[in-house]
């Protein structure tokens, strides 16, 4: 080991930047998991990346002017759900008369922009990604595209994976380009 | 009043709506106070005194509603423009 | 007021639909038609009273959001004396859109174009250097466009841009009752939790007012995933126990109601004891507060897009017991088979605020764009609206089945027992409901000046119904 200082001091600056580099490597590859359960419609294994405690929310949206803030609601919301909530609507979209998603859509979803960041709590990361999800249904060329930036909390789990403790989906949309909200973002 | 002769005090509040946003602040001066109203958009701004706040008090709206019928600001000719920003 | 006078092919169309109805028929194209579309804007929309908000979204002086009365925007503002008022969104200047934001408070709006300003009741005040460029103007002559009436029942913001229109009162007729009974009964009253979500859907508006005027018969199927997860605790078959009520003026609703309230299941709609305890039986008649009472779900539709659902509900089946959801949804013409859902859950002013959130989570994950039984709807709604604008639907002059409850052997009994105004069948499997509201929907399309009022009126005897036909 260098006796010098200045060679301690960017040994340590390089270990942390591959720490980090590492850190969003591995968010980036849970994110993109996660798309592909939901993409691939395997919901019950979606479940179980979802931390028992989560918060699950996607507040509603209005117009405001530019100094009064986004527009975001604090008592509005499309989704208002934690594990039990999402358990129902995944047993439901199981049976056989769950006619929102049966035929199934086709969905694409496209995460990007992804940063992440050391949370107050040890074991946990703040994570912002943008979505953007790609819908078809049926035997009509359209499709809905629905756009949004999601804010996560990740926590590392004893196994060493990763799960999700808290998502709040902000959309792009006030009036949702949708004509329904039988899937998940 | 020249720039130096008065100083803000405490914090800043922000007033807005999508057609007017203002910045409302307590100034000091080396013998009083007032209250400095500040409309960035037009570039209006003016010191008010408490006896002129309290006159504004017992305003309705529709002496407002006079004041801005010059709806972008004082006409030329008639009041004296306040200080611009 | 001037309505465009029908083309050919829609006179036809409706001309048809009268005599259609008497038989449970209804014509297919009339759910995505870009003439008969056209024609509602200013027949069923320009006429009828629209529900513009409720007063708890505008409490304060100066509070105003933006609503749609069909296609067109309004500013609902509570002016500086606290009047509300309902003001087209368009500058009398250039026509531009004077109000932006959604949401806000404001004494004067402000044209963003000019600057032409108004007081909050819509009186022109002014523009800039107002004695230079206009110094002949009759202000007076030139404030925003306002309703021809604004009222409220309620708290719920009606309005109607015909001056002909009827009062409030007198158009909702014995409508007016039944919401008495639901929202007289707690004297604080009803507020509106948050903003309205809202979503668009490729279906007709009709379809909307149509389910909620008295379709229990879907929840058989359509929504049997519910029954089969616990959400609703009224099993379905039971559930289409009850009445459904045509109360006149193209105004109906449908109640899920027990013999007595001794029966077990939900009373009251399922509110918990600490809201039942606060109804007061004085704020309502005695033959009120008895369907109230032994109520477990009720649904209706205000002619021509207002509908409302009360019902206890879960989404946690396992862990929370039902709460009483209470939404009102509006079904807006957004173009021909295109429709905007706007929702919003209502508690009562006095509801506790634990209470407040467990009944929004019940209300959003079943009746919302993301809702349970809601997020089915649409896949029929979609459904019909592609098919009804085909060729075929035209050509072959498709006509749809809105016939149970006719005929010799009826599946419901009108009930003449029934307590309040207007009339009541029993079970639940009919259709006199929606066939009532395209018979209103019907008044409005063909008629130049504005429709006389229709009360439900009871149904003919088989016998003298055979004896009209062949006379």
């Amino acid at each position: 080991m260098s006796s010098n200082p200045e060679r301690s001091q960017g040994h340590l600056e390089s270990e942390q930047a591959l720490a980090g580099l590492i850190r969003d490597r591995e968010v980036e590859r849970f994110l993109v998991y996660e798309c592909e359960l939901l993409d691939d419609n395997r919901l019950v294994e979606w479940l179980k990346v979802l931390e028992p405690d989560i918060s699950y929310r996607a507040p509603v949206r209005i117009t405001r002017e530019r100094t009064g803030g986004p527009g975001f609601s604090e008592t509005s919301w499309h989704f208002l759900e934690d594990h039990e909530s999402l358990t129902t609507r995944v047993l439901r979209l199981e049976t056989e008369y769950a006619w929102a998603e049966d035929p199934p859509s086709r969905t694409r979803r496209f995460v990007s922009n992804i940063r992440a960041a050391q949370a107050e709590i040890a074991n946990e990361l703040a994570v912002t990604s943008n979505l953007l999800l790609y819908r078809g249904r049926m035997d009509g060329p359209e499709a809905q595209l629905l756009s949004c930036e999601r804010h996560d909390r990740l926590r590392c789990r004893e196994s060493g994976e990763w799960g999700l403790a808290e998502r709040r989906i902000l959309f792009d949309h006030t009036s949702l380009p949708t004509h329904n909200l039988a899937v998940f973002l | 009043m020249p720039e130096s002769a008065h100083r803000p005090v405490g914090e800043e509040i922000q007033i807005g709506n999508e057609f007017a946003v203002v910045r409302v602040r307590k100034v000091v001066t080396r013998n009083g106070e007032r209250l400095e109203i500040i409309a960035s958009r037009l570039g209006y701004s003016i010191l008010l005194d408490p006896l002129e706040l309290e006159a504004l008090s017992w305003q309705t709206h529709d002496s407002f509603s006079r004041l801005l019928s010059s709806s972008g600001g004082p006409d030329h000719d008639e009041d004296a423009p306040g200080d611009r920003e | 007021m001037r309505l465009s006078p029908l083309d050919h092919e829609t006179a036809q169309c409706l001309n048809g639909m009268a005599a259609g109805l008497e038989e449970g028929l209804v014509a297919a194209r009339i759910f995505n038609d870009e003439r008969i579309h056209r024609a509602e804007l200013e027949r069923v929309f320009g006429r009828a009273w629209t529900f513009m908000a409720h007063e708890s979204e505008i409490p304060a002086p100066g509070d105003y959001v933006l609503r749609y009365i069909g296609t067109d925007p309004f500013i609902v503002v509570r002016d500086e004396g606290g009047t509300v008022r309902v003001l087209f969104d368009a500058c009398r200047h250039r026509g531009a859109q004077v109000c932006r934001a959604e949401r806000g408070n404001a004494s004067h709006f402000r044209c963003s174009y000019h600057g032409w300003t108004y007081k909050n009741t819509g009186e022109m005040i002014g523009a800039p250097s107002f004695r230079d460029a206009y110094p002949n103007l009759d202000r007076s002559r030139w404030g925003l466009i306002a309703a021809a009436k604004v009222d409220q029942v309620h708290g719920f913001i009606f309005a109607t841009l015909d001056p002909d229109a009827p009062d409030l009162d007198d158009y909702l007729g014995g409508m007016r009752w039944y919401l008495d009974l639901m929202f007289a009964i707690n004297r604080s009253g009803l507020e509106v939790v948050g903003e309205p979500q809202r979503w668009n859907m490729r279906s007709d508006w009709k379809s909307g007012a149509d389910n909620f005027s008295g379709d229990d018969y879907h929840t058989l199927f359509l929504h049997k995933s519910m029954g089969e997860i616990g959400a609703i605790p009224i099993d379905a078959r039971a559930n289409m126990t009850g009445y459904h009520i045509q109360a006149g003026n193209g105004h109906c609703l449908s109640f899920s109601i027990a013999e007595s309230a001794e029966d077990g299941g939900p009373t009251f709609w399922g509110f918990p004891a600490g809201i039942v305890e606060t109804f007061d039986a004085s704020a309502v008649s005695p033959k009120q507060f008895d369907i109230a009472r032994r109520s477990r779900v009720a649904v209706g539709n205000i002619f021509p897009n207002l509908s409302f659902l009360l019902s206890p509900l879960t989404v946690k089946p396992r862990t929370v017991e039902p709460v009483t959801v209470f939404t009102i949804r509006q079904w807006q013409p957004r173009g021909p088979g295109r429709t905007e859902a706007w929702v919003w859950f209502l508690t009562w002013k006095d509801a506790p605020q634990a209470d407040r959130a467990k009944v929004y989570q019940a209300g959003i994950g079943t009746f919302s764009a993301g809702g349970i039984f809601e997020q089915d709807d649409a896949e029929p709604w979609q459904s019909i609206a592609r098919g009804a604008r085909s060729t075929v639907a035209r050509t072959h002059d498709l006509q749809l089945n809105y016939q149970m409850g006719l005929g010799a052997s009826p599946s419901a009994r009108f009930e003449p027992e029934w307590p309040g105004p207007g009339v009541a069948f029993r079970p639940r499997y009919e259709e006199g409901v929606q066939r009532a509201l395209y018979r209103r929907w019907l008044d409005y399309m063909e008629s130049e000046v504005y429709p006389a009022p229709r009360p439900a009126s009871p149904p003919l005897a088989a016998e003298a119904r055979t004896a009209r036909a062949h006379a």
